[in-house]
Formats: C-alpha cells, structure tokens, sequence
C-alpha cells in the first residue's frame, strides 16, 4: 500500500447559487482516522458524499485510494465501506439478508461471505438476532447493522457519518469503541462528527469546516498554533509578591491570575517548570500542584469556528 | 455491464416482496379474477354455439298468392307465395317469402328463406340462411336454421372474437397495469426508506442497477401472467371441450399474444414506470403518473379494431410488437441517459 488514503484538492460544490464546500484541501495517510467537524450545515456530509462519489465536485479533485472520483467512480467505490446520516436498511429484512446482499454486491465470495457476515455480527454482539427483521430492531442496534454492512467487504477505506447521532449514551458507547477497536487494527477511518468528545477520542488528525476548511491538523498541533504553552500553578495562598517573583525569570513570557490560579506563559514548560517551582518555593510560596494547561479540542473548534463567523 | 449483479439487485427485491404478504396478494389478485372472468364468459358462450338447432315445425303452408320481381308497399300478405321482391310496411301471414327484402314487417308463421329483415318483427316463423338485424326483434317460437346470422353461428363468431380478441386485451391490459404496484416503489421506496444512499455507495453501475429493478418486477409480473394463462387455458379447454369438439385455446394468435407480446408490453411499462420512479420523491406520485401508463397501451388496442385496421391476429401483433420494442429500446436509453444519482439523491423531500 503506497500514497495516501484520500486527497483532496480545492474541492468545491455548489447548489444552485449555494456554495456548501468551498476549496477544501487535505490527505488522509492509510491507517489514520480523520475527523472532519463542524456545526451543521457546515458542508461535512457534501464532502463525504463527494468522496463517496455520490455528488459529483463543481470544482477540485479528489482521489481515494489512488482513484479519481470524478473519472473513476467505480474503482472508488469498491475500495470504500459506508456508513450514511440515516443507517438505512432494508426493513423487511432480516439482519443477515441485508449482510448478504451488500456482500454480494462487492463481490465476497460465497464460500467466504458466510463466515464474514457471522464474524462482525459476533463482533458487534448482535450474532443471536442475525434472522431477526430490521423492523424490529432498536435504533442502536440497526445503527451497529449499518456500521456492519460498511464493513463486510472489508473496505480499505471507512466512511463514517455521524455514527452515534440519535444514539442513547450506551449504544454511543459501543459505536465508538468498535471503531477504536477498528483504529487499533490500522483501518483508515474518515469520520463526520460535530462530538468534539468523539473527535477528540477517536481521531489521529482533525479538520475543522465551515464551508471552507478552517483548520486542519491533530488537536495537539492545532492547540499549540493556537496558543502559546503555559503553566497551570496552584498556590496554597496566593500573593501578589509570588508573581512579581516569577514575573522577573527570564523565560516567562507573561502571568495571569485565573480562578485562583496562576497561568504562567512560557515557550518550553517541559524544561522550565523546574526552576519555575524553584523560584516559587524560594519566595516562599506552597506549591499545591503545578501542570501544562492543555486545551481542549472543544476549545479549539469554539475559537475557530467562532473566529471564522466573525470574518 | 455485469448481468450478475443486476440479478442481485432483484433477488433482493424478491426477497423484500416475500416479505410483504399484501405485495403479492395485489399482483396475484388481477391474474386470479382474470382466470375466473375468462371461464364466465368462455363457457356460457361456448354451450351455446354447440347448441343444435330444433326441428323445424311443419306450417301447413297453403299458397294462394304467387309474387315475383315486384316491390310491395303498405301490403298484407296472406297465404302468399313472394320470390325476389320487397315489402315495405306490410304484414306477412302464413306465407313463403324467397329471396326478398322485407323492411317494417310484421311476419307470422311464415317461411323466410335467404331473406333480408330490417326493422322485423318474427313470431312462430322458420328463419333459413337469412340476416335479421337493424332493430329486428325474434319473438319465441320462431327457429333459425341454416347460416343465418343470429344462429349458433352468431355464438361461434362471439366465442371466436371473445377469446382471440377480448380475453387476449386483459392478458396485454395485465402486463402494463400489474407493474404499476411495484415498478413504480422501486427507486421511490428507496428514496423513502433511506436506503438509496448506501446503495448507490456501491460499485453498481447505472445499467446494473436499473436492470435490476427491471428483471425485479419483470419475473414476478410474468409468472403471475403465465401462471393466469395456464389455468386459464386448462379451465377452459377442460369446460368447452366436450361441448364444442376441439380445443380452444392455445392457439397461434394466443402462443404469439402471451409469449411474445405480453412480456414486450409487461417491460415497456416497468421501463416507464421505473423512469417516473426515478424522477419522483413520493409513492403516491409515481402511482399517480403510473395509472396513465396503461391509457396509451390501451389505446392502442382499441384503435386497431375500431378503425377496422385490425383485429388481433398474428400479423396485427406482431407489428405491434415491432413498434413497442422501438419505444422500449427509447425507453432504456432514456433511463440510462436520465439517470441522474445525483439528482435522486439530493432531491429527496
């Protein structure tokens, strides 16, 4: 396997006079999961569908699996596994007979279908009602169907999109942990969310939209371009003359008070924190406890996202 | 295009129509009630054109008066002897009229041989190779013999036109109209179950998918049909046989009618339909543009007969079906032309 999972180069659609994707660039290397986020409406679900090669680009390229989606729709599409907004499944169906007909149409071969469809239904805990009609099945349980309909073909390459909306907190729980179960065994996963905790939890790297891409990077880099590093210092008493003492080291670069709290701004806490408790302890303070502050990735699309409004 | 594939997307379809009892109860029903009509009307027809006729009542004929080559008006005749003359306005008492008109005639316990009754009135006649029509009434005790229109003959003809003619239309009404229950769900009942997407996420080319939806409708459609036509055919051949000496049923007309031109019919609707399915964003929509699909089938049956172009024969059919594969081979190449993913996707109400 060489290259990248997907690449996408100004991709663009427009409905009517309505841009809903507008010049979004970014790559996907083969066994990482990437998130796209954004509030609704944001352009998330066009994307994936142009990469499904359901919507065709007004502008762009993009490939997947080294194929073209515009001229090689086909080759796209056999490399992909699916799992829509709505799970869509046949409701009169059996569990098993939409496993089948799915696997039938990516061409499982017969003598290995059978086995397949039995090892993820077993997988998602749901083998024992592989005969039962998808109408009688929960919203969480036909949620797991999908994500194995997605998955029988053994895709390379994962589409997930929105795969715990409208699930109870127990069956988002058990989506999100068979997709780290499916992260863990190198599967490439392109994952629509606007849960930041999701994101956060499940994704290698994140691309932030809004129409546009906003952002584009793992929550780490984004936080760090961000913002610049700082300590996080709790004081068993708090004092003005503590800060004037730290205020005079020469690697910090700023100090606030938060909530009780110090935040002390510096380029290199790894190396500094030390002789930042040292100062501290020197002037007579009670370090209570000290830590590299880390933004959230909730953080992060706020700003963002809130930022890019403001334009 | 791989023809497998297309034989997945059916066999799918298939299984989702097991699934729904009141599918199939609705297509069997046509079929079903089309054998039973076929038998009432059939049989009825048939025992009375192996009827034989009675004996003729001997009418002590006593010949007075003897006309011949003459045109009678405002006459009675009684005890006349009338040969290849007409009466208008008159009435014929126990008289032999031969080779005559008679117009606004009332003729009683005559002989009419090789006459021409218009506007007649018949009471105890006996009626020989003659044609009584235009308003004619034949009242009880008068016998028809010969070829005489009206005769078993009459029930022969009828039998004939209803079975190679009238029964033969509901086997081409059937192969437009039972398509419309689920040809015109097939890409509409995607839409709405939200199973579209997944699907077209597939590696399915257009042609696989549509042939799919095609073959999906075509062979429950045709089974039913051929189903219908094999009782049909074995009721009523085991009803009319001993009555009228032969088979009547299958038959050229009727080999050419069901094995040919039915299923030509049966998929240039599931084509239109499955096209209107892929254009509309609701079922009842396309059942709605579906219902219209059977008029212009319809009409062209009824046009050939009523202009006298042609009754149903195999030349009749035949052209028929040369024309229909024309506008199914539009009917394809549109579908594939307009099939728009896109368009079906994001169109969804």
């Amino acid at each position: 396997m060489s290259g990248l999972a997907i690449q996408a180069r100004g991709l663009t659609r427009l409905f009517g006079n309505k841009t809903a994707v507008q010049d979004v660039s970014f790559d996907v290397a083969w066994g990482q999961v990437f998130a796209l986020l954004g509030p609704n409406g944001a352009g998330k679900t066009t994307t994936m569908r142009m990469l499904c090669t359901l919507l065709r680009p007004t502008a762009g390229t993009a490939e997947v699996g080294g194929f073209d989606v515009t001229t090689q729709p086909i080759n796209v599409r056999e490399q992909l596994g699916l799992l829509p907004e709505n799970p869509g499944l046949y409701e009169s169906l059996s569990a098993e007979r939409n496993l089948r007909f799915y696997g039938e149409i990516y061409g499982v071969p017969p003598s290995k279908l059978q086995g397949r469809i039995e090892e993820i239904l077993k997988t998602l805990e749901i083998y024992d009602r592989r005969g039962d009609k998808i109408a009688k099945f929960s919203k969480g349980m036909r949620q797991k169907i999908a994500i194995a309909r997605a998955l029988v073909h053994e895709p390379r390459i994962l589409f997930l999109d929105e795969p715990t909306a409208s699930l109870d907190p127990e069956a988002s729980k058990v989506v999100r942990d068979f997709i780290l179960q499916l992260k863990a065994r190198g599967g490439t996963i392109l994952l629509n969310t606007h849960n930041l905790y999701e994101a956060q939890r499940l994704s290698d790297r994140v691309g932030i939209m809004n129409t546009r891409l906003v952002a584009f990077g793992s929550p780490h880099d984004l936080a760090d371009r961000m913002w610049s590093r700082s300590t996080e210092v709790t004081l068993k008493t708090p004092d003005a003359r503590f800060v004037t003492a730290i205020e005079a080291l020469g690697f910090v670069k700023g100090v606030r008070r938060e909530d009780g709290r110090l935040i002390v701004s510096m380029d290199d806490p790894d190396n500094d924190n030390p002789r930042l408790a040292e100062a501290l302890v020197r002037a007579g303070a009670e370090v209570v406890s000290m830590k590299e502050r880390e933004h959230s990735l909730e953080d992060i699309y706020l700003k963002l996202i809130r930022g890019d409004e403001a334009k | 295009m791989r023809m497998r594939k297309a034989w997945i997307v059916a066999r799918k379809d298939f299984s989702e129509f097991r699934a729904n009892k009141h599918i199939i109860a609705t297509l069997a029903m046509m079929p079903i009630l089309m054998s039973v009509f076929s038998v009432l009307i059939a049989v009825p027809l048939a025992s009375l054109a192996s009827q034989e006729p009675p004996p003729e009542p001997d009418l002590h004929l006593n010949l007075l008066v003897f006309y011949d080559h003459v045109d009678l008006k405002d006459t009675t005749l009684n005890n006349a002897w009338v040969n290849f003359s007409t009466v208008l306005n008159g009435i014929v008492n126990v008289s032999y009229i031969n080779n005559s008109t008679l117009t606004n005639v009332i003729a009683y316990g005559s002989l009419l041989d090789n006459v021409s009754i218009a506007n007649g009135i018949l009471i105890g006649c006996v009626l020989r190779n003659s044609q009584y029509g235009q308003n004619s009434t034949v009242m009880i005790d008068t016998v028809i013999s010969g070829t005489t229109t009206g005769s078993r003959e009459l029930y022969k003809s009828l039998l004939d036109l209803m079975t190679h003619s009238f029964l033969l239309y509901f086997f081409f009404i059937m192969a437009v109209a039972m398509p419309t229950t689920i040809a015109s769900y097939s890409f509409v009942g995607e839409k709405t179950n939200k199973t579209l997407e997944p699907l077209l996420s597939t590696p399915l080319t257009d042609g696989e998918l549509l042939f799919g939806k095609y073959i999906a409708v075509f062979v429950p459609v045709m089974s039913l049909i051929l189903v219908a036509f094999a009782i049909m055919t074995a009721l009523i051949d085991l009803l009319t046989a001993p009555l009228l000496g032969y088979l009547l049923i299958p038959d050229a007309v009727w080999l050419v009618g069901v094995f040919v031109l039915t299923p030509i019919i049966c998929i240039v609707g599931i084509a239109m339909n499955v096209y209107i399915s892929s254009k509309v964003n609701d079922v009842r929509t396309a059942q709605q543009y579906s219902a219209l699909i059977v008029l212009p089938v319809l009409l062209v049956f009824v046009i050939g007969p009523v202009t006298g172009m042609g009754s149903i024969t195999v030349g009749f059919m035949t052209i028929i079906a040369i024309a229909f594969l024309g506008v199914l081979a539009f009917l394809v190449w549109l579908n594939l032309r307009r099939f728009n993913r896109e368009d079906i996707l994001t169109s969804w109400k």
